[in-house]
C-alpha cells in the first residue's frame, strides 16, 4: 500500500489494488471544494501527486484528461493541460537526476511492439510493466477497467459519503455513459455498469493480458529509463 | 433566366452599378421595423454572442453573451432578446383589431399591425430558427431554470423564421433577397448574400455610412460596383466575425473574461466584465452590419410600394395574428413537422406563390417585361374590335356574344391556340383566348375571343394593349384561415429533454489555451 | 519537357511556398474540374494563397480558433477513453464490434512541431496499409478501429496525402470510413451544404482506400461507399450518428479526374523556362511572372471558385476587367452562350451589331427587351 502525505488537511491515496477494504475508502475523502472559490494555496498538494492519485483511482492506463478528472475527483482541484505538459518534461528531469528520489513517476503508456510512448496516455512508473505496455486490446480493456474501478468507487460512495459521491458523479458519468446501461435517466448505474464493462471483459482480458506479458518481457531487455519513459520513435528500428 | 434579368446583368456589368429590375416595391415596410445586427461565436451556433437590436435606427440596444458556451451566461442575452421581442409582439397582440367574419358565419379577429424583423441575409434568419429552438425547448429538462418568457420568444423566432420561407411574406426580411428582388447586380447571388457587397453595387458611396474605413482613401464617386464590392466584402455582414479577429483579439478578450470572472455567471459580473468584448464586437461586426440594415431599408423605401402589397401584408397579418393567439394561449410549438402538417404547408405556400407572381406582374411594367419577351404575354396595338360576334348552336342561331379584338405586335409568341389570357386593365373580369395567331417578319396578328366580361368595357381601336396569363379571378374569396390550428403538442409527448445534458463548459479548455 | 512529372513539378514551384492537398483540396476539383490552374498547382503542393497574396488579391482564408475548438472538443469527446462513445454508437447501430482493436496513429506518431513530420507521416501511412489490408484479409485480429489513418491517392499524376478521423471495421463486414463533424444534426437534418462538403470528403477516402485494396489483387468492394458521420445531436454536444452513401460521389470523382487531361499534359503546356522562381523580381514583375504562369495553364473561373480557392479573387477581377460573362455566375453564363463579352452582348441589344450564328438566340431575346424598354419609356 502507497500511502503519500502531503500535508495534515490532506488525505493520503491508497493504492487501488486494496479498494476492497472499505475502511481504505473511507480515508479517500474529496473535498468538493470548487475551483472558483479560492486561489491556489501554498498547501495544495503538487500536481503530480494528484495526478498519480487519479491514477490509483482508475487503475489502470488511461487518457490525459481522464486521469486529470479523477484528480479532481479525489482532490477538489483542477489540473490544466498546460500543467500537464510541463509536468511531462520535469518528470523526466527530475528521474535523469536522481531516479530513486520519488517512488512514482507519471509515465506515459508504451507500445507494444516498439515501446514507443503513447502521447496522451498516463500510467504510474511503479505498476508492472504488463500494466505499463500497450496491445491492441489494451485500452479498451483498460477503460474497462477504469469504468469498473470508478462505478465501484460510486457505488460505495452514494451510501457511505454523499460528498464523496458528488465529487465522483461526473468522472463516473463519462465513462459509464459508453457501456450499455451504464446511465439511466441521466445518471450513473453503477451495478449495471460494471456488469457491462465485466461480460465484455471476460471475451477480451484473457488475450490482452497474454499479449501484454509477452510484451513485457521483451520490455525487461531495454534499460531503465526506456523502461519507464518508452523508446523515442524517431529511433526505432525496422520491426 | 428571364430576359430582363438578362439584358440588366449585362447593363450592371457595363456600367458598374446595379439596375432596376423592378419599378415599385413588392413587399411590406414597416415605418419602425424591429432590425437585428446579430452574430454567434463560431464554435456555438445555438446562442447570441452579440447583437444590436431595435426600432429606432439611432438607439439600438446592444446583447452580449461574452461566453456564449457557457449556458448561464448566454441565455441572460437570449432572454434579453426573448424579452424585447415578446414585447413587441405582445404590444401588436393586445392592440386593435379588426373584427370579420367567414363565410360560415363565424368570426375572428385580425392584428391591425405586425411585428416585422429586418435582418442582412438568409444565414441570419437560421441563426434565429436556431435560437428559437433551443429557447423553446429550454428549461424541460428541469436542469435549468427558464423563465416562460424564454420559452414564447422561443416559438415567436420559430414563427418567424418559418414565414420566411413563405413567398411574398414581408413579416421578416432578410435584407440581401429584398434587395436581389428590385435590383441586379454585376456580381453572382452568391456574392450578393453579402449586405455590403451589394450595396456597393448600387452606390460605392453608401459603403462610407456602412463603415469610414473600408473604402480605403479611395473616392467612391469613380469606383466601379465592382471594386466597392471587393472592399465591402472584408465587412463581416452575416453571423460570423472575421477569423482573424478570433483568432486575435476576440480569442483573447474571451480569454481574459473567462479567467477574471473565475466561474461566476451572475449578470452583474458578466455585464462589468464583458464590456471590453461587447465594445469588439461592435467595433468589428454590429455597427457596420447595423448601419448597412438601415441603408437597405432606405433604398428599398425609396421605391413607391405596388397596389398588390397590401393584400399581401394583410395575409401576413392574418397568420401572425393566429400563431401569436396560440403561443399567448400556452400552446407549444412541435420542431418537427406532421406529414400532414407539409402537406398543408406546400399547399399554402403554392398558393402564396401564385398570389406572388400575379401581383408583381401586374404591379410592375418591369415585371411584365420578361414575360413578354418570353411570349406569354401579348403586347401590341388594338386594330380591330368586333363586338357583334357570337357562339352559334347546332342550328346557327347565336347563343352568347363573344367578341373578337385583334391585337397588332412585334415578335412572335409561344403561345398555343386557346390559351387564356387576360386583360391588364381588368385582369379578374375581361378574359379571352388566343384564336388566331399569324407571323408576319417581325410581327405578329393575334385574334382574341373574348370569353369574359364579354359585355362589359373593352379596348378600343389604337389603344396599346397587354393581355397576359395573370389574373386576380382565383383571388376573390377573402382569405381563409387553415382549419387545423398551430402545431399541435400533446401533453404527454417526450420534450427533447436530451439536449439538456448540457456538456462541460469549456472554461477549462480556456483557461489553458495558449494564445500564439 | 524532359523529366518526370515530379520533376516538372518541382521545377514549376521553384521553391516558392508548398501546402500539402489534402481531401478538401481533392473535393473541391469537383467544384471546377475544368481549371488546369487549379489541378496542376494542387498537385505540385504550391500554396495559392501566398500566390493571391503576391498577386494583390489575397483572400480572407483562415479558419477560426472558435470553430476550431468546438471541432475539436466534439472530436475529442468522441475519441476520449479509446474511442468509447463512437464505439457505443457504432455497437448500438448494430455494427457490432466484439473485440475492440485500436490503432492510435496519431498519439503513436505524433506530429507535433518537434521531430521529423514526413518520418511520422510515413509509419503512419506504413501502418494504416498494413492494418487496411489485414482488415480486407479478414485476419480474425485485425485492428477494428483506425485514429488518424494514412492515405496516399494519385490523383491525375500527383500524391495527395490524406488523413482521415476514423477506418472502422468488424469481422466478416465491409471496412467503413468514419468522419466526426461538429455541425450539429438538428431535428434529425443537419445542413446540406456542410453534409454534401463532407460527402465529397469521404468519397475522397472510400476511393483511395478502393485503390489500395485493387492494387494489392483485392475486390475494392471490400470497402463501404456508405460514410459514417458522427455529429452533436441537437443543442448540446452530444454525440449522434448519420450514414451518407456516397456511391454517387465516388462515382463522380472518378469521372471527373478521368475526362480531364492528366496533369502530365496540362504541364506540357507550359513553355520551357517559364516558372515561379520569383528571386530577384520586384513587385510589379512578380506579378507579371505569376500572371503568365496562370495564363499558359489557362484558368476556369466561376464565382463558386470564391468558396474553394484563394486565387478567386485575382481570377474575378480578370473577368471583370475582360467582362467576360462567366463572373456574373453559372445562369448568365448559360443565358449568354456564344456571347463572348458583355459589351458584344449590349451591342446585340442595341442592334448596333449583326449576330453570328450562335449568338443568334441570345441576341433576339436582348433585342427583344430592349425594344419593349424603348416602347415603354423604360430606358
Amino acid at each position: 500500500m502507497q500511502w503519500a502525505t502531503v500535508g495534515q488537511e490532506y488525505v493520503v491515496f491508497p493504492d487501488c489494488r486494496s479498494m476492497q477494504n472499505t475502511d481504505v475508502c473511507a480515508r479517500s475523502v474529496s473535498y468538493g471544494r470548487p475551483m472558483t472559490d479560492q486561489p491556489r494555496q501554498r498547501r495544495d498538494p503538487p500536481i503530480r501527486e494528484r495526478l498519480l492519485a487519479g491514477l490509483e483511482v482508475l487503475g489502470a492506463a488511461s487518457e490525459v484528461r481522464t486521469v486529470a478528472e479523477a484528480a479532481e475527483a479525489c482532490t477538489g482541484l483542477y489540473v490544466n493541460n498546460r500543467q500537464v505538459a510541463s509536468l511531462r518534461r520535469s518528470e523526466r528531469t527530475s528521474w535523469d537526476a536522481r531516479p530513486s528520489a520519488r517512488p512514482a513517476y507519471l509515465a506515459p503508456a508504451l507500445h507494444h511492439r516498439g515501446f514507443e510512448p503513447i502521447r496522451g496516455y498516463l500510467t504510474s512508473s511503479e505498476w508492472d510493466l504488463p500494466r505499463r505496455v500497450v496491445g491492441p486490446l489494451s485500452l479498451r480493456v483498460d477503460y474497462l477497467r477504469a469504468t469498473t474501478n470508478v462505478s465501484r468507487r460510486l457505488a460505495w460512495a452514494r451510501k457511505q459519503s454523499p460528498e464523496t459521491a458528488n465529487a465522483f458523479e461526473r468522472l463516473a458519468w463519462r465513462l459509464a455513459r459508453s457501456v450499455p446501461g451504464g446511465v439511466r435517466n441521466g445518471s450513473v448505474d453503477p451495478a449495471a455498469a460494471i456488469r457491462a464493462a465485466q461480460a465484455e471483459l471476460d471475451l477480451i482480458e484473457e488475450e490482452d493480458q497474454a499479449q501484454r506479458e509477452e510484451a513485457a518481457a521483451k520490455l525487461e531487455q531495454l534499460d531503465r529509463r526506456e523502461q519507464v519513459f518508452g523508446v523515442d520513435p524517431q529511433s526505432r528500428k525496422a520491426a | 433566366m428571364d430576359a430582363l434579368d438578362l439584358y440588366m446583368t449585362v447593363q450592371a456589368d457595363l456600367t458598374g452599378r446595379a439596375q432596376p429590375r423592378r419599378e415599385v416595391r413588392h413587399l411590406h415596410l414597416e415605418a419602425a421595423p424591429l432590425a437585428v445586427a446579430v452574430v454567434q461565436m463560431a464554435s456555438e451556433p445555438f446562442a447570441i454572442w452579440g447583437a444590436l437590436v431595435g426600432t429606432d435606427r439611432t438607439s439600438p440596444t446592444l446583447m452580449v453573451a461574452p461566453e456564449p458556451r457557457n449556458a448561464d451566461i448566454a441565455f441572460l442575452a437570449m432572454g434579453e432578446f426573448g424579452k424585447l421581442l415578446g414585447d413587441l409582439i405582445d404590444r401588436a397582440a393586445d392592440g386593435p383589431r379588426e373584427h370579420l367574419q367567414r363565410r360560415d358565419g363565424s368570426e375572428y379577429t385580425r392584428c391591425k399591425t405586425a411585428p416585422q424583423l429586418l435582418v442582412t441575409n438568409r444565414a441570419a434568419v437560421s441563426l434565429l430558427e436556431r435560437l428559437g429552438r433551443r429557447m423553446r425547448t429550454a428549461g424541460y429538462g428541469g436542469r435549468i431554470e427558464v423563465p416562460e418568457h424564454v420559452n414564447r420568444a422561443g416559438a415567436h423566432l420559430g414563427f418567424y423564421a418559418e414565414m420566411a420561407l413563405r413567398p411574398g411574406s414581408s413579416l421578416i426580411v432578410p435584407a440581401t433577397e429584398a434587395l436581389k428582388r428590385h435590383w441586379v447586380t454585376g456580381q453572382s447571388a452568391f456574392e450578393n448574400d453579402h449586405l455590403a457587397s451589394q450595396l456597393a453595387w448600387h452606390d460605392p458611396e453608401l459603403l462610407e455610412q456602412i463603415d469610414h474605413g473600408v473604402l480605403g482613401g479611395m473616392d467612391p464617386v469613380n469606383l466601379s460596383g465592382g471594386a466597392a464590392a471587393e472592399r465591402a466584402e472584408t465587412l463581416p455582414m452575416g453571423v460570423l466575425t472575421d477569423p482573424d479577429d478570433d483568432n486575435g483579439d476576440l480569442l483573447a478578450a474571451v480569454m481574459q473574461f473567462n479567467a477574471k470572472r473565475d466561474g461566476r455567471t451572475d449578470r452583474r459580473t458578466v455585464r462589468r466584465l464583458g464590456r471590453g468584448i461587447g465594445d469588439l464586437l461592435r467595433e468589428r461586426a454590429l455597427d457596420a452590419m447595423w448601419a448597412a440594415l438601415w441603408v437597405a431599408y432606405d433604398r428599398l423605401a425609396s421605391l413607391p410600394e405596388g397596389e398588390h402589397v397590401e393584400d399581401r401584408w394583410t395575409s401576413d397579418r392574418s397568420q401572425f395574428t393566429k400563431h401569436a393567439d396560440y403561443v399567448r394561449g400556452g400552446g407549444r410549438m412541435r420542431s418537427v413537422d406532421s406529414a400532414r402538417r407539409a402537406a398543408m404547408l406546400l399547399a399554402d405556400w403554392e398558393d402564396a406563390q401564385q398570389e406572388l407572381e400575379h401581383g408583381e406582374f401586374l404591379d410592375d411594367r418591369l415585371a411584365q417585361v420578361g414575360e413578354i419577351v418570353a411570349g406569354r404575354a401579348i403586347c401590341g396595338t388594338v386594330t380591330k374590335v368586333d363586338r357583334e360576334q357570337f357562339d352559334l348552336d347546332k342550328r346557327g342561331k347565336p347563343t352568347k356574344r363573344r367578341p373578337r379584338i385583334v391585337v397588332q405586335a412585334d415578335g412572335d409568341f409561344g403561345l398555343p391556340l386557346g390559351t387564356k389570357l387576360w386583360w391588364s386593365e381588368r385582369p379578374s373580369q375581361t378574359g379571352a383566348l388566343v384564336e388566331d395567331l399569324t407571323v408576319r417578319g417581325k410581327r405578329s396578328r393575334i385574334t382574341l375571343k373574348v370569353v369574359a366580361g364579354v359585355t362589359g368595357p373593352l379596348p378600343e381601336v389604337g389603344d396599346q394593349v397587354m393581355f397576359s396569363p395573370y389574373t386576380r379571378e382565383w383571388h376573390s374569396q377573402p382569405y381563409l384561415p387553415p382549419d387545423l390550428p398551430w402545431t399541435h403538442v400533446s401533453a404527454d409527448e417526450p420534450t427533447d429533454a436530451g439536449d439538456l445534458e448540457e456538456a462541460k463548459s469549456l472554461d477549462e479548455v480556456l483557461a489553458s489555451e495558449a494564445v500564439t | 519537357m524532359a523529366g518526370s512529372l515530379d520533376q516538372r513539378l518541382e521545377n514549376l514551384r521553384a521553391g516558392f511556398d508548398t501546402v500539402r492537398p489534402n481531401a478538401r483540396t481533392i473535393a473541391a476539383l469537383r467544384d471546377n474540374p475544368g481549371c488546369a490552374s487549379r489541378r496542376v498547382l494542387d498537385a505540385a503542393g504550391i500554396d495559392k494563397a501566398k500566390l493571391a497574396e503576391r498577386l494583390g488579391h489575397e483572400g480572407q482564408e483562415g479558419q477560426s480558433r472558435f470553430a476550431l475548438q468546438r471541432g475539436d472538443r466534439f472530436e475529442k469527446d468522441v475519441k476520449a477513453n479509446a474511442f468509447a462513445v463512437a464505439i457505443d454508437l457504432l455497437r448500438r447501430d448494430g455494427f457490432d464490434l466484439d473485440a475492440v482493436r485500436l490503432l492510435l496513429l496519431r498519439d503513436l506518431y505524433p506530429i507535433d512541431g518537434t521531430g521529423d513530420q514526413d518520418v511520422m507521416l510515413a509509419k503512419r501511412a506504413e501502418e494504416t496499409r498494413t492494418a487496411i489490408l489485414d482488415m480486407a484479409r479478414a485476419k480474425p485480429d485485425s485492428y477494428n478501429l483506425v485514429d488518424g489513418g494514412a492515405l496516399e491517392w494519385d490523383f491525375g499524376g500527383a500524391i495527395a496525402r490524406l488523413e482521415t478521423d476514423g477506418i472502422a471495421w468488424r469481422f466478416k463486414d465491409q471496412i467503413r470510413v468514419v468522419e466526426i463533424k461538429s455541425f450539429p444534426l438538428v431535428d434529425g437534418r443537419a445542413d446540406a451544404g456542410k453534409v454534401g462538403a463532407t460527402a465529397w470528403q469521404g468519397a475522397v477516402y472510400i476511393a483511395a482506400i478502393q485503390d489500395l485494396l485493387e492494387a494489392n489483387g483485392m475486390s475494392t468492394d471490400l470497402v463501404s461507399t456508405e460514410l459514417i458521420l458522427m455529429l452533436p445531436r441537437n443543442t448540446a454536444l452530444v454525440p449522434t450518428m448519420l450514414k451518407v452513401d456516397v456511391l454517387r460521389h465516388v462515382r463522380t470523382l472518378r469521372r471527373l479526374l478521368a475526362g480531364q487531361d492528366s496533369i502530365d499534359e496540362l504541364v506540357a503546356k507550359l513553355p520551357a523556362g517559364l516558372d515561379l522562381d520569383l528571386d530577384g523580381l520586384d513587385e510589379e514583375q512578380a506579378k507579371d511572372r505569376i500572371a503568365a504562369v496562370l495564363k499558359a495553364i489557362g484558368t476556369s473561373y466561376a464565382p463558386s471558385c470564391l468558396e474553394s480557392c484563394a486565387l478567386a479573387r485575382y481570377c474575378r477581377a480578370r473577368a471583370r476587367e475582360a467582362h467576360d460573362p462567366r463572373h456574373l455566375g453559372v445562369e448568365v453564363r448559360g443565358a449568354l452562350a456564344g456571347v463572348p463579352t458583355t459589351e458584344r452582348a449590349a451591342r446585340l441589344a442595341e442592334g448596333s451589331a449583326r449576330p453570328r450564328t450562335e449568338e443568334k438566340d441570345t441576341a433576339k431575346l436582348l433585342a427583344g427587351v430592349h425594344r419593349v424598354l424603348v416602347q415603354e419609356g423604360l430606358v
